[in-house]
């Protein structure tokens, strides 16, 4: 340690690299629970109401439900954006729970940095597969 | 932590409850999302089976999760705190709201 950041941690203050180090895992930090909570709030607002119409209301044939096989519809680029939210938002808030669920079980291994790559990298996978399906099945069209 | 510690108490067994509702929907949208890439729909009797499974699921972590913005959102309107019962029903208020919109317009573009 420096004679500096000694005085400094004498005092009772955070040296400047540690503060700055601080403050960027503050910022992950930041980004990741907003991740969660926006997740937590697409999930809770908008699923059941897909899950009772498209999984099954619809497949039941009691009422006629918007096909994700009808190209004026996955077609539409607001359609698209819509489903990107829908499908991937949420998996930020999923990682999160099943990780905490697996420490809650006795799996203290669920709390280590290789734990948290698996589960947020699997999130932002699945953003990414989502895009690229949306991308790829039907072409972008009004 | 003793193993089958969340079957002692009701409260715990919910808490495990309201976590584990991600599993069940993670698997739903991923189906979704699936169905999206394959020429025909993917939708038949399997997939109902399997939402009737998700839709209590879905509608507990909704419950829970729009429950707990009484206790995370504060704010004041006109120097007085806004009633965490007031928020929670705004919360309830806007999933109804979007749930209607939405169900009409599943409906309405499958004209």
């Amino acid at each position: 340690m420096s004679d500096r950041a000694e005085l400094l941690s004498i005092h009772g203050q955070v040296p400047p690299k540690a503060a700055e180090a601080h403050s960027r895992l503050a910022l992950a930090h930041l980004f990741w629970w907003f991740m969660f909570a926006q997740g937590g709030v697409i999930a809770a607002i908008l699923l059941p109401v897909h899950i009772l119409f498209q999984g099954i209301l619809g497949p039941l044939g009691l009422v006629r439900v918007a096909s994700l096989h009808d190209s004026n519809i996955i077609g539409n680029p607001i359609v698209k954006l819509y489903l990107l939210v829908l499908i991937a938002v949420p998996f930020f808030h999923f990682a999160h729970r099943l990780r905490y669920l697996l420490v809650d079980f006795g799996v203290p291994a669920a709390r280590s940095l290789p734990a948290q790559v698996v589960f947020y990298g699997g999130a932002v996978l699945v953003i990414i597969l989502t895009i690229y399906v949306l991308l790829t099945t039907a072409p972008i069209s009004f | 932590m003793p193993a089958g510690w969340w079957t002692r108490k009701r409260h715990y067994f919910l808490y495990v409850v309201r976590e584990f509702t991600a599993l069940p929907l993670a698997i739903w949208l991923l189906w979704l999302l699936y169905d999206i890439t394959q020429k025909t729909s993917t939708f038949g009797p399997a997939f109902v089976v399997f939402s009737i499974f998700c839709l209590p699921f879905a509608l507990y972590h909704s419950y829970t999760f729009l429950s707990l913005a009484g206790s995370i959102i504060h704010f004041k309107v006109l120097d007085r705190p806004v009633s965490p019962r007031l928020i929670v029903a705004s919360q309830f208020a806007l999933w109804i709201g979007a749930s209607v919109v939405i169900g009409f317009l599943l409906v309405w573009l499958a004209r």
